[in-house]
């Protein structure tokens, strides 16, 4: 499983209302799938926890399927001052009953009123990545450097 | 072959709109990250990608190869959400189109670069949006809910 | 002493992590279930120390079986959420396969095999119902009115069944109420202050927010009426009017697990009740086998009676809405069953198909050979028979396009094949 610890940069991005996370996965026939999950945390061990709020919804049988076979999903973050964060990671336990749900079934209702939460998803982290184009640029001109047009290197006349 | 509408095509082509791209790597992993040049031209989405090196461009040509299929999720300033499954029908590295597109990419960021112009063919075109997600559920499955969001108010 | 130094049932049949390797689409924790379900667990006086009375559900008896045995829970959570319906094997020397065991291992409440000395899947006990503490107001303790699994409330409004009171003729594999099988016990009680009882349990059970997502009954089977089953019936018309006083709603989640009603009662029962749905158990999938291991349903229904009963559900509820449970592994049961798992699986397969076209769908339980059943000395199938039967079952399923909502993982949780439909 995972065992990667996201910065507190990362953490407050998530955490900051007016950031937009969308989160990737994979169905059981090997089809693509991404939505926005507003309700994406981090919890207290560091890891992401997700609350699903539909039962019928692909993403949670995806994420039923990661589970079951130690698969991946990806989460990006895109914060109001256009930064993105990548995240990818396994999820590792699906809370659906019990007093510690019933603490999370009543805390989506006050996020989201009449909602009836489905389930609350931890996600142990294996990859996290900074995908912000200029920080994405600066890497690629570092690792890469001859990545580059011609007409960039072309002296003047 | 899904067709985009006219209302869809607005809102892909709206700055204020987010879209995502979802790609699967040779291995089957999952990778998403935003591409702020998805745009549509005729029926196919079209974004600009700037880096050689990135993921989402290795897994673009893998797709392309294997033939497997991208999805693309499109959220507008209200808060619509539309996914988009679709197939990557060509990559153009080079050429006329090429040139204008990267040097109109150079006036808003003269030290950027372009790797190549993606074409994707939509397939499947479905809202996402919670609110009607979650209307469509209700209505399918009306009593499939917590028992206590049932109870009738005991009288006092 | 282990059972396998006694008879080698290891070298006999793939053990767990040779079947997942062989089925790559059986889900590792979804197998893990089965294989739980089928040997059973035996508990560490180290799991046992760490079960709280207080705060995890333990039975002070077992409400479905009524034996008196000491407290213990009755169930775990496995990390997917999904449930393992047993509770610990104190004495398996009669058992023909050692049961794993739940132990703590480095602090976590593990489920190992002892023998081959690995941890599999780390586990938590239920926790106990909120109403579990409270009594009515005529003084009855809600814990005998009711029980409970993490995500639903069971009432059992009969604690007999009358198939019993012809010997011989009860079902072989069957271990429910056997403390009520004398021919001179009439089971529980169940008078005006008792559905009054249902009522305020019902009630009480449903302040615990976000628990409850089905209302379950079952009962033994009661013969009597002027039709077969017709005082049964009654008695749950009865039993849910009590409880739907508690509901705002005319229609709510109902898994009704009862007798073959005929047309006539399943009409009188989804336009005078809350249900939706309806399931009953044609148990084994063949009508020889039925004919030898449920001999009173076979005499007063009859094997393809109880079919057509199923069919005649599916035009009142619906494709899908009509589940048929079946003991999944007891047509191997000996001497009269298959000796061959593969002839075993394809006879069953090919029979569920057959009713999967009809609309019907399956909760398969796992076999598992119980005390107080005629069927104890039995030997169950192997590991892979069992994985093999819910891969096909759940491919019957959505060959069909049928959903299975009433024993699914919420709503029931005893069923691999069901477990299955959480990602379709």
């Amino acid at each position: 499983m995972g065992n990667v610890k996201i910065s507190q940069e990362i953490i407050d991005a998530i955490n900051d209302p007016g950031s937009i996370k969308v989160l990737a996965s994979i169905s059981r026939t090997g089809e693509l799938h991404v939505v926005p999950k507003g309700t994406i945390t981090v919890n207290e061990e560091g890891n992401i926890r997700y609350y699903e709020l539909l039962e019928g919804s692909q993403t949670n049988k995806n994420v039923t399927f990661a589970l079951w076979f130690g698969r991946k999903i990806a989460i990006n973050i895109i914060t109001p001052d256009r930064r993105s964060y990548q995240i990818k990671g396994i999820p590792v336990k699906s809370l659906v009953a019990g007093k510690e749900y019933q603490k999370h079934y009543e805390r989506a209702m006050e996020l989201i009123p009449d909602s009836d939460l489905a389930a609350v998803y931890e996600i142990e982290l294996t990859d996290v990545r900074e995908e912000s184009y200029p920080v994405r640029f600066a890497e690629e001109a570092r690792d890469n450097p001859l990545y580059i047009h011609l007409d960039k290197l072309a002296g003047q006349a | 072959m899904a067709e985009i509408s006219r209302e869809l095509a607005d809102i892909i082509n709206d700055k204020e709109s987010l879209k995502v791209i979802a790609t699967t790597d040779a291995q089957g992993n999952p990778h998403v990250v935003f591409k702020g040049t998805l745009h549509t031209e005729g029926q196919d989405l079209v974004f600009y990608d700037l880096l050689q090196s990135s993921q989402v461009n290795k897994n673009l040509v893998s797709s392309i190869w294997f033939g497997r299929k991208v999805a693309i999720n499109i959220l507008a300033k209200d808060k619509r959400s539309f996914l988009i499954t679709a197939k990557p029908r060509r990559s153009v590295t080079a050429g006329r189109v090429f040139e204008e597109v990267y040097a109109s990419l150079k006036d808003r960021n003269p030290d950027g670069d372009l790797n190549a112009i993606w074409y994707l063919e939509p397939e499947h075109i479905e809202e996402k949006t919670f609110a009607v997600r979650r209307a469509e559920e209700e209505a399918a499955f009306p009593i499939l809910k917590h028992l206590d969001r049932l109870v009738k108010e005991e009288r006092s | 002493m282990s059972r396998n130094s006694e008879n080698g049932w290891r070298s006999k049949e793939l053990p767990y992590d040779q079947v997942i390797e062989k089925y790559p689409e059986i889900p590792p924790i979804v197998a893990l279930k089965i294989d739980v379900s089928r040997r059973g667990i035996h508990y560490t006086q180290a799991a046992l120390d760490r079960v709280d009375p207080d705060k995890h559900h333990v039975e002070p008896y077992n409400y479905m079986i009524g034996h008196g045995k000491n407290a213990a829970p009755i169930g775990l959570f496995l990390r997917d959420g999904s449930v393992i319906c047993q509770g610990d094997t104190p004495d398996y020397s009669k058992a023909y396969r050692d049961p794993y065991t739940l132990d703590v291992v480095d602090g976590r409440l593990v489920l190992t095999d002892e023998e081959i000395g690995k941890v599999y899947e780390e586990v938590t006990f239920w926790d106990r119902p909120d109403f579990y503490d409270k009594k009515t107001s005529n003084g009855t303790p809600m814990c005998l009115v009711a029980s409970a699994r993490p995500q639903r409330i069971t009432i059992a409004p009969q604690t007999k069944c009358h198939f019993w009171d012809t010997p011989g003729e009860g079902c072989k594999y069957c271990a429910l109420f056997s403390a009520h099988r004398s021919k001179d016990d009439e089971g529980e009680i169940r008078d005006e202050k008792w559905f009054q009882d249902v009522e305020e349990t019902t009630r009480e059970a449903l302040k615990e927010k976000g628990r409850y997502c089905s209302f379950h009954m079952t009962a033994g089977s009661t013969l009597s009426g002027a039709e077969i089953f017709d005082d049964e019936v009654d008695l749950y018309i009865k039993t849910l009017h009590a409880a739907e006083k508690a509901f705002k709603t005319e229609k709510f989640p109902v898994k009704l697990v009862a007798s073959a009603f005929s047309k006539k009662q399943l009409q009188r029962m989804y336009d005078e009740t809350a249900i939706t749905t309806y399931t009953t158990d044609l148990e084994v999938l063949n009508p020889e086998l039925f004919k030898w291991i449920c001999p009173g349903k076979s005499r007063l229904v009859g094997y393809e009676e109880w079919k057509h009963r199923l069919y005649d559900a599916v035009e009142i509820f619906g494709r899908g809405n009509v589940d048929c449970g079946i003991v999944g592994g007891v047509e191997t049961a000996q001497p009269n069953g298959f000796a061959d798992e593969d002839e075993a699986l394809a006879a069953v397969l090919a029979e569920a198909e057959e009713m999967g076209r009809h609309g019907v769908s399956f909760a398969d339980c796992v076999w598992n050979a119980l005390p107080g059943s005629m069927f104890v000395n039995q030997k169950t199938p192997s590991l892979e028979y069992y994985v093999k039967l819910a891969l096909g079952l759940a491919e019957v399923r959505r060959k069909n396009g049928l959903k299975i909502y009433t024993d699914d993982y919420r709503r029931c949780g005893n069923h691999p094949n069901t477990d299955l439909a959480r990602i379709d």
